[in-house]
């Protein structure tokens, strides 16, 4: 049985045209020799009547102050996915194919309990092996599988399986059925050298090893969540991205073994950050230390994302996502933190850029009597973006760091900070100016070269 | 044929997994740059590159920059900062102690935690960089060990 997952993604099922192409690359497959096995994302994206955006929005209209239940949440969810697979199937009969739609727990997708971010701990594939075997083609809900608490309650509890979650669905599956090939249908041919958005001409990348794609992920490009990439790449299951729209032969993801490499890969880039900037000059070392880790577990302890980080003898610095910048925001401006001293506490009082806020002013007004208040200003630089340069070794040579400012420097595009790993390079610009930076870049590494 | 994997661990688990530390590197500090001081930085990183000096790290500061290099140049980068002009301090037995954490961006919180977990040791951090599957901590090398400690007792807590 060569077993072939076919996964597509929510513009893929969005109209009936859609699923209409769709349907027509599942039957290529069956009437090439394949099994295909197929996972579906929730119809459609944000906006859309079926969209998990949308079914999130039920709830929260109800109450804009009041958070859902992740379990609650769960299940209004994973119904986006329901109501897809079960069209997807029934589309697939009208052109002649039997099918037969899983919710992900009757595919035997097995999860920890962790509500809206749940992670695969097993898989018993039985009901869907024996689908295949009575010439159904199964049709899976991504995203979704259960948790058996093991506490002899009845049934098991939905769960969903967090950002994206539907590329693991297929992945896990693709492993569970040892699949021939785990196929990523998208919208787009596959892996591009930058968004096509920004670089129309951005070729698509024939090859890429796991750890490029899912550090190319992890710095904003979403084609493929690198948990899929995870998984595929653990049990040796052949993985590619490809287009439902067009015939081009895609992407395949492969081990660093099997494809050392290219120079450069790809250029990504991380939109919509707020840069925050910490003054610690004026404390000494041990209360900066002190400064330092309450603001960091205070972050962990709000569940922020940071990006950019730095840390310095004459402050701290880090980026979050515009999205989180309010919550930020409400645990920085006033925040207090009393140091041990020995003798009389050293107090020192956040307050967001160099002039107090309200709320800042009154804490100062109830602290006066204490003693002294060291006032900590943070900076900000709203509208930001992380522009990141994707590659291997060659990003460790010298001089390329030198060519990625200089080239930026040259076109007046200014770098408020830097960072580096491995497999890349990142520059926070301005967001306007995050077009113009991508275009250059892949300009100044000859991007549109690679293959 | 397909297989049952009930109990087969598809995805690691959450938080650092695993801790590692890379020893032999150095950190410079550059300092009081002249305005402009974008151009300053770059003739700095110019003059690095031209002695074939590959830099990790790079952070911009206030009045200048720092980056890590691979102790066994640290000589040649003083005397080529040094010929310069530039104001500069070499911070010698550097290790990069390294948080392994899969998807560290999906788990919400997690590189401020690992983050504050290092922090807490006492150990002045030098810097700090993030990739998919990772948190690189800089740091003096003869407190890796103990950075390395500190985020390892946290495995479970997630």
């Amino acid at each position: 049985m060569k077993v072939r997952v076919m996964k597509f993604g929510g513009t893929s099922v969005a109209t009936p045209e859609a699923r209409h192409q769709a349907c027509l690359r599942v039957i290529s497959a069956k009437e090439q020799g394949f099994e295909p096995v197929v996972v579906v994302s929730a119809i459609g994206r944000k906006g859309q009547p079926y969209a998990t955006d949308t079914l999130i929005g039920l709830l929260k209209d109800i109450d804009p102050t009041v958070s859902p239940e992740p379990r609650e949440l769960d299940l209004m969810v994973a119904c986006g996915e329901i109501l897809s697979a079960v069209i997807f199937a029934h589309t697939l009969k009208t052109l002649g194919h039997r099918s037969r739609s899983f919710r992900g727990g009757q595919a035997g997708i097995r999860t920890d309990g962790v509500f809206g971010n749940a992670r695969v701990i097993g898989i018993i594939p039985t009901s869907l092996v024996k689908s295949l075997d009575e010439g159904f083609i199964p049709v899976i809900c991504g995203f979704q599988g259960v948790y058996v608490a093991g506490d002899g309650a009845p049934g098991a509890e939905l769960t969903t399986l967090g950002r994206g979650g539907s590329d693991t669905t297929a992945a896990a599956i693709g492993a569970a059925l040892k699949a021939d090939a785990v196929e990523i249908y998208t919208d787009v041919d596959g892996v591009k050298t930058a968004d096509p958005d920004y670089v129309p001409a951005a070729p698509t990348l024939r090859k890429v090893s796991y750890d490029e794609v899912a550090e190319i992920a992890h710095l904003g490009a979403k084609v493929l969540h690198p948990r899929a990439a995870e998984i595929a790449m653990k049990f040796d299951i052949p993985l590619w991205v490809k287009s439902t729209f067009s015939e081009d032969e895609g992407t395949e993801i492969v081990t660093r073994e099997a494809f050392p490499g290219r120079r450069v890969t790809g250029l990504t880039h991380t939109g919509r950050l707020v840069y925050l900037r910490f003054d610690l000059a004026g404390a000494p070392a041990e209360h900066r230390t002190a400064l330092e880790a309450h603001v960091y577990e205070m972050m962990a302890r709000y569940g922020i994302n940071l990006f950019m980080m730095n840390l310095s003898p004459t402050g701290i610095g880090f980026a979050v996502p515009r999205g989180q910048f309010s919550t930020v925001e409400d645990l920085l401006d006033g925040l207090v933190i009393p140091i041990d001293t020995g003798g009389s506490p050293a107090i020192y009082l956040f307050q967001m850029g160099h002039r107090p806020s309200r709320e800042a002013e009154t804490q100062a007004k109830l602290l006066a009597p204490l003693g002294e208040i060291r006032t900590v200003a943070l900076e900000l630089t709203e509208n930001c973006t992380m522009v990141s340069l994707i590659g291997h070794e060659y990003l460790q040579e010298a001089g390329v760091f030198l060519s990625v400012l200089r080239t930026l420097h040259e076109a007046q595009i200014q770098v408020l900070q830097t960072s580096d790993s491995d497999l890349s390079l990142s520059c926070l610009v301005p967001e306007s100016e995050t077009e113009r930076a991508v275009r250059l870049l892949h300009d100044r590494f000859r991007l549109h070269e690679v293959r | 044929m397909p297989q049952d994997l009930a109990g087969t661990e598809f995805e690691r688990r959450r938080g650092a997994t695993t801790v590692e530390i890379r020893d032999g590197f150095a950190q410079v500090h550059v300092q009081e740059l002249t305005e402009p001081i974008h151009e300053s930085r770059l003739f700095v990183l110019e003059r690095i590159a031209q002695v074939g000096i590959s830099i990790d790290f790079l952070k911009l500061t206030t009045d200048g920059l720092s980056f890590l290099i691979p102790e066994a140049r640290a000589e040649l980068a003083q005397r080529c900062l040094s010929e310069g002009g530039h104001r500069f301090e070499l911070h010698h037995d550097r290790s990069i102690v390294l948080a392994n954490a899969v998807n560290m961006r999906d788990e919400e919180g997690l590189i401020a935690r690992i983050v504050s977990v290092a922090i807490a040791t006492g150990v002045p951090i030098d810097h700090l960089a993030d990739m998919h599957d990772r948190l690189l901590i800089v740091v003096e090398q003869s407190g890796a060990r103990q950075v390395a400690h500190a985020i390892e007792s946290t495995r479970g807590s997630e």
